[in-house]
């Protein structure tokens, strides 16, 4: 059985490259225009009635 | 309905596009009115709990004594104004940035009604002195098992109507409302593993003992504030700054980074709210360097909210609901600087146990989430009820300049409290004897306690300016000129709840 504190430092480092890989992906200067559109989806809202 | 000839949003999948959504505003209108309803009641019952700090004899024990009142009012403004504030927001958001309704017009229901039965059964018991005892997490078993049953109907309405969603993409004030839900779920129930001590008994003995038990305790406390109190209302600055702005949102790669970073980072600080005590020193100092780390996912996204209006700063100058959500903003960059400098095990020995944190919990709560709550449903009311705005645009500006001076009132006067309270408790003469008895730093704080109600009473009259200029909104005759149907405010007769 794998010791407690080897696991504990595993776990630490796959989430460390977890935000450093996620943010490379959001940095990618190739996904930026594809990223950047998103921010546009709430005000792409038609404004009607609703009940 | 009269409006489907009108052509759906660019975004809209093709195939999907010939149904356009049709989104229940009902339940929103009824979060809406509660969180008012509820925070009108939080804000008063903390007037009276530091008039009571002031002036002892406005203790009328049993009931109405400091230690049943402080969880009443904690517990009405985080979870019954924050709560309800969150639902409609969430829900409110969801539909809008999905273009799709509620997945289930009933757990829409079930969650508002159950939602409301559990802050009464909270509320109730804290009064009647029935509570763990545990800050943040006081109702008692049958309360907490009752929150769970409407939590999980809260996570599936959510989780289905992201499911059924129009839009491709999850647009980001999601991801943290969704943070909220899942994390609030786990929190609460990890904290609250306990047993009834008898067969029908209102009281427990909780799982958890010693050192492990106040780790846990305030790894959920902490998370509260994380997750509740920050992740929760973050989903609210990503929606309702850009649409009151009418502009996006500064940066989206911004909000992704900002996003997994208070993910990944806020979970683990909790421990700095036990330096100094029998934790481990290494969780202490763990606890200590995660609240430093968490500065900066802080103040990315408060940068991100304010670049919103980066080349348009002039709309600012006259829109005073824009005017709460960067004044929130502000308090929030405020806050989650004094925080992690509060962390730091030297401060904390000056800072813990005094009034400063008690400043410091309201430069967040009353600046931060209650500034931007405020904000959104100054944005939802006319929205809602189809009206051209808000019936006085003046009085909101009121009810800002009534509020943030209360605030700073608030906040200012436990900064000196609470330093002072602090110095006078280490202070000792050349023979080691301490130079104050107790009392005597408890006699210092009186004028200080009677400002912070002042404070208090400024904001609380505030937000009776609001209840009144939402009243008078809702009630106006004119409603928005492009509107062919009347809104009608009551559920029963629509069709899409029967």
């Amino acid at each position: 059985m794998m010791n407690l504190s080897l696991m504990g430092g595993l776990i630490t480092l796959a989430f460390t490259l977890t935000f450093l890989g996620i943010a490379l992906w959001a940095y990618w200067p190739k996904n930026k225009d594809a990223l950047q559109a998103h921010r546009l989806i709430p005000l792409q809202d038609e404004d009607t009635d609703h009940v | 309905m009269s409006q489907t000839a009108i052509a759906p949003p660019p975004k809209v999948a093709p195939a999907a596009a010939a149904s356009r959504p049709v989104y229940d505003e009902t339940i929103l209108k009824y979060f809406t009115i509660a969180a008012m309803f509820w925070g009108i009641a939080g804000f008063a019952v903390g007037l009276l709990i530091a008039v009571q700090m002031a002036f002892p004899d406005f203790n009328i024990p049993p009931y109405l004594t400091f230690g049943r009142l402080r969880p009443l009012h904690t517990s009405a403004v985080i979870f019954a104004f924050g709560g309800n504030v969150l639902f409609a927001t969430s829900y409110h958001v969801v539909q809008r940035t999905c273009r799709a309704r509620l997945f289930s017009d009933g757990l829409s229901w079930f969650t508002f009604w159950g939602y409301q039965t559990f802050i009464l059964m909270a509320g109730l018991g804290y009064v009647f002195g029935v509570t763990q005892g545990k800050e943040y997490a006081e109702p008692e078993w049958y309360a907490d098992l009752w929150l769970t049953i409407v939590w999980v109907a809260y996570l599936i309405n959510f989780l289905g109507t992201l499911w059924k969603r129009q839009e491709k993409h999850i647009y980001v004030a999601n991801w943290f409302y969704l943070a909220f839900i899942v994390t609030v779920a786990i929190l609460h129930l990890v904290n609250n593993v306990s047993v009834p001590i008898q067969i029908g008994s209102v009281h427990s003995y909780s799982a958890w003992a010693g050192v492990q038990s106040a780790l846990i305790q305030w790894w959920y406390g902490h998370n509260a504030v994380g997750f509740f109190l920050t992740a929760g209302f973050l989903g609210i600055m990503y929606y309702y700054i850009p649409k009151q702005a009418n502009r996006p949102v500064y940066s989206y790669r911004l909000s992704i980074i900002h996003f997994w970073a208070l993910i990944f980072i806020y979970i683990w600080a909790g421990p700095h709210h036990l330096l100094y005590t029998a934790l481990p020193d290494w969780a202490q100092t763990l606890g200590m360097t995660f609240s430093i780390i968490l500065w900066m996912p802080s103040w990315g996204g408060m940068i991100n909210g304010m670049m919103t209006l980066s080349g348009a700063w002039h709309k600012l100058r006259d829109d005073p609901i824009l005017q709460f959500m960067i004044i929130a903003l502000s308090f929030y960059g405020m806050s989650t600087f004094e925080g992690p400098l509060m962390s730091i095990k030297a401060v904390n020995s000056l800072s813990h146990y005094t009034d400063w944190t008690i400043g410091h919990v309201h430069a967040g709560a009353l600046g931060w989430v209650a500034f931007i709550s405020f904000g959104a449903i100054y944005y939802l009311v006319p929205h809602l009820w189809k009206k051209p705005g808000m019936y006085s645009t003046k009085l909101i500006s009121l009810h800002l300049w009534v509020a943030t001076v209360g605030i700073v009132v608030y906040i200012t006067s436990m900064w000196v409290a609470g330093i002072m309270q602090g110095l006078m408790w280490r202070a000792y003469n050349e023979m080691g004897f301490l130079t104050y008895s107790f009392v005597e730093t408890v006699a210092a704080m009186h004028p200080y306690y009677i400002i912070r109600a002042i404070g208090g009473l400024l904001f609380l009259l505030g937000a009776l300016i609001m209840v009144f200029n939402i009243w008078k909104t809702i009630a106006s005759p004119d409603s928005v000129a492009s509107e062919t149907d009347t809104p009608s405010l009551t559920p029963a007769a629509l069709p899409e709840h029967v």
